[in-house]
């Protein structure tokens, strides 16, 4: 098992009261994973991948534990570890990327974060975009330059740049186009054998879920209402 | 039979004299729904809002053809004659209903607005009743309230008691479900097909989800670059495809039962207008093609 949760809950106070968005959700995830988070709209899957990432604070009482390791997720500085482990990929192709920056800085901004070199971070970042079906040419152009589905293909490689071994993927087909949508699929089923990955799907769409997942966790107004494994 | 309410015809769309679109020929039927199918960037919604006369003049020109529309030219009509036509005859549904509606105006004033030809005394019966037959509950309290207040499916709602307000003969429905989650986009769909057939308006479906059209089309147009690939009825269009394009869009299209293997996804992306040229223009990422594609198009 290379993530356990147990008893994740999230509360957000504001002045017009208290909105309970998670209660008590557990799940694990083995290697090679993909565990599909499914639910409409406002039931909690992308609070999980939030609070999964340090997005959102967590409620006292819960668990975590990521890679062997347990995760204090009352402290913020927790959170390095598990972003070194654990990436995300985001719905919206046109506005989860910096329409200022180059492909290049877009890939290479965690890696610089990091400390590594602007030349190592080249050579990752071309390597990444090979691995996600963009050219070298690619790396000097802004985002408005590309399609949505390339755009999604830039988030990715900006997701995998780091090497994470769990890539959080929050409804990045539901804004693409079918054809699309099932060159991505098959792109996130061939990232997952070469890199050896394991996937949390956040999907509103049962028939996507069904294809790439082998597990699904069913949310309805931050509860579990379903969690089975797909055969 | 059905007498023609549209007949678009030879239809070709210029964008800064590059054509978008080329000779796009169809017809719909009274009561009819009609489904203009394809990936995003093939010419759907332009081919679509050319119908009330909505792209954006000068850059957009009518290369060629013509829309009748109820026996009428609609590319002759003055602009003073469009106002009689469009929203009241020909009533539009966008694909975003928050971007749709006016954010500080409140849901009853634009309502009202949309049967404001109707005499006074008959307006509110008229929301009322559309109101009802689209399942808005409360109708009081969402007259009251501003479209922030309102979920997407409740929002797209209110826009489609917009459009069928005025009783148009035709609904232009342009990606209606698309900004939806999938659980509301069945019901609200069912609401849209249920209110144009109890007012006896015609559907023309811009969809790129091959489900949608089998689910809620009579007849099916398949568009690729700019062209129309096929068109038939639906049942037709969809369980015998004739051009490969089709049944490369059938073939990506994820459902129960499927594996990934049997997704198989179209290489490449839509052609750019600028590349346009006589042959085929789905050869290039077509498993069928052949040399002559490029010259002689026999799908």
């Amino acid at each position: 098992m290379i993530l356990n949760v147990e008893n994740l809950s999230v509360t957000f106070r504001s002045k017009g009261g208290t909105v309970h968005a998670l209660k008590n959700i557990c799940f694990s995830l083995d290697e090679g994973d993909v565990l599909a988070l499914a639910g409409e709209s406002g039931s909690g899957k992308s609070t999980i991948a939030n609070a999964l990432v340090g997005l959102v604070p967590w409620e006292r009482g819960g668990t975590y534990e990521l890679f062997g390791e347990n995760i204090n997720p009352y402290q913020k500085k927790s959170f390095s570890f598990v972003r070194s482990k654990m990436q995300m990929a985001f719905q919206d192709p046109y506005s989860s990327l910096n329409p200022r920056n180059t492909v290049f800085e877009i890939i290479a901004a965690p890696l610089l974060a990091k400390g590594i070199s602007k030349s190592k971070a080249a050579e990752k970042a071309k390597k990444m975009l090979d691995l996600v079906g963009l050219s070298n040419a690619d790396l000097n152009k802004f985002p408005h330059a590309f399609s949505g589905g390339q755009r999604q293909r830039i988030g990715l490689a900006r997701a995998l740049v780091l090497e994470p071994k769990i890539l959080i993927c929050d409804e990045i087909t539901s804004a693409l186009d079918v054809s699309v949508q099932a060159q991505i699929l098959h792109l996130l089923n061939n990232l997952r054998k070469e890199l050896n990955l394991s996937l949390i799907f956040i999907s509103h769409d049962i028939a996507v879920m069904e294809i790439i997942a082998n597990k699904i966790l069913m949310l309805k107004n931050g509860e579990t209402v379903h969690s089975r494994l797909f055969t | 039979m059905n007498s023609e309410i549209l007949s678009v015809r030879n239809l070709s769309i210029a964008f800064d004299n590059i054509r978008v679109t080329d000779r796009v020929s169809f017809n719909i039927s009274n009561g009819e729904i009609f489904a203009l199918m394809g990936e995003s960037g093939c010419g759907k919604s332009v081919t679509a809002m050319a119908i009330p006369r909505l792209l954006p003049y000068p850059s957009a020109k009518i290369a060629s053809g013509e829309i009748i529309f109820e026996g009428k030219n609609l590319l002759e009509l003055s602009a003073k004659d469009m106002y009689k036509v469009r929203g009241k005859r020909i009533g539009c549904v966008f694909q975003e209903p928050m971007q749709a509606l006016n954010p500080v105006a409140g849901i009853g004033a634009q309502l009202l607005e949309a049967v404001r030809f109707l005499p006074k005394e008959n307006r509110l019966k008229r929301i009322k009743e559309l109101m009802a037959k689209a399942e808005l509950k409360d109708p009081e309290r969402i007259l009251k309230s501003y479209p922030h207040e309102m979920s997407g499916g409740m929002l797209q709602r209110i826009v489609i008691c917009m459009a069928l307000a005025p009783k148009p003969s035709l609904v232009i429905a342009d990606e209606p479900t698309t900004a939806l989650d999938a659980n509301i986009q069945t019901a609200v769909m069912d609401t849209l097909k249920n209110l144009c057939k109890s007012e006896n308006a015609a559907m023309l479906l811009i969809t790129h989800n091959a489900h949608l059209a089998a689910k809620y089309a009579d007849k099916i147009a398949v568009m690729y670059a700019g062209k129309i690939a096929e068109c038939g009825n639906a049942t037709d269009v969809l369980n015998t495809p004739k051009h490969p394009y089709t049944k490369a869009l059938l073939n990506v299209v994820p459902a129960k039962g499927k594996t990934l293997a049997d997704l198989k996804p179209i290489p490449g992306s839509v052609l750019s207008p600028k590349d346009f040229d006589d042959g085929c223009r789905f050869r290039f990422r077509c498993e069928f093609a052949k040399e002559e594609c490029a010259y002689d198009i026999k799908c």
